[in-house]
């Protein structure tokens, strides 16, 4: 195994397994109301917070209306990264925020260096379609 | 039969015939809750205020992951259209599988995000939120 699956399978096997040499290949600060993903564009690109909350939002006019906010170990722009989606929403920084940045073409390699990785995105996917199940059951 | 993808593996092959029900919602989530679809049509129903939401899931798509993951009992409603061929997996053996296959891992997550992206545009869109957005 070569020194980037090293380091992929230290990001992912625990959230507290972090290393200064993996921050400092796919870490990326943001500051606050600095944009990480934009609505419309299509950007294969998926986030996860390390430190530090989003705003997800949806421009209406000339603002933007806050959907929800996302913090520490949450994914960001799984959507668009997998199924080939324009951006459906706006990710603004509330604050200070620290990521781990990944383009689709790490995927395979994180998908090899680290089986948590898979279950980490299904579990955060599943939470968010449980959250929205519960939120159509009330309209 | 001789056209089972390769990565149906650790679990095991069942069926419902044509307008059975899967499970409902509110159903423990019971001992294989992860089934991939080989053959046949299946209708998720979420329940909304009055109503249901209705999802088609076709061959070769995964459901029933949701809730074991999320902790939770079942969500929605499932029926069979068709006579439908199943592959069902308890919770671990399945990430057996999608640990060795990346092909299903990609299934899974691919299926997920459909589904998330799905009701995510129905909640816009009964929200009126789909109105003035960047197409």
């Amino acid at each position: 195994m070569d020194d980037y699956n090293e380091i992929m399978k230290i990001a992912f096997q625990a959230e507290e397994g972090l290393d200064e040499t993996v921050i400092a290949k796919f870490g990326r600060r943001f500051k606050d109301k600095q944009i990480l993903i934009r609505e419309g564009e299509i950007q294969q690109k998926i986030f996860w917070i390390l430190s530090g909350e989003v705003y997800i939002t949806r421009k209406m006019g000339d603002k933007y209306k806050v959907l929800t906010t996302l913090g520490k170990g949450e994914l960001i722009g799984e959507m668009s990264f997998f199924d080939k989606s324009v951006r459906s929403a706006t990710v603004i920084a509330k604050g200070d925020v620290h990521v781990m940045e990944f383009t689709k073409e790490d995927f395979a390699d994180i998908y090899a260096a680290s089986p948590m990785w898979t279950r980490r995105l299904l579990v955060a996917l599943a939470r968010r379609i449980h959250l929205m199940a519960d939120k159509l059951s009330q309209l | 039969m001789d056209i089972l993808p390769n990565y149906l593996q650790y679990g095991e092959q069942t069926s419902s015939p044509p307008r059975g029900v899967i499970y409902k919602a509110g159903d423990p989530i019971g001992e294989r809750p992860v089934l991939y679809i080989i053959a046949g049509l299946v209708k998720v129903e979420y329940p909304l205020s009055g109503s249901t939401f209705p999802l088609w899931m076709p061959p070769d798509t995964i459901f029933g992951l949701v809730e074991p993951l999320a902790e939770c009992e079942r969500l929605c409603v499932v029926h069979a259209m068709e006579h439908t061929i199943l592959y069902q997996w308890d919770l671990e053996s399945f990430f057996l599988a999608a640990g060795v296959s990346y092909e299903l891992a990609m299934v899974a997550i691919r299926g997920l995000t459909r589904e998330l992206r799905i009701m995510n545009a129905e909640f816009g869109e009964r929200l009126g939120l789909s109105e003035g957005t960047a197409r």
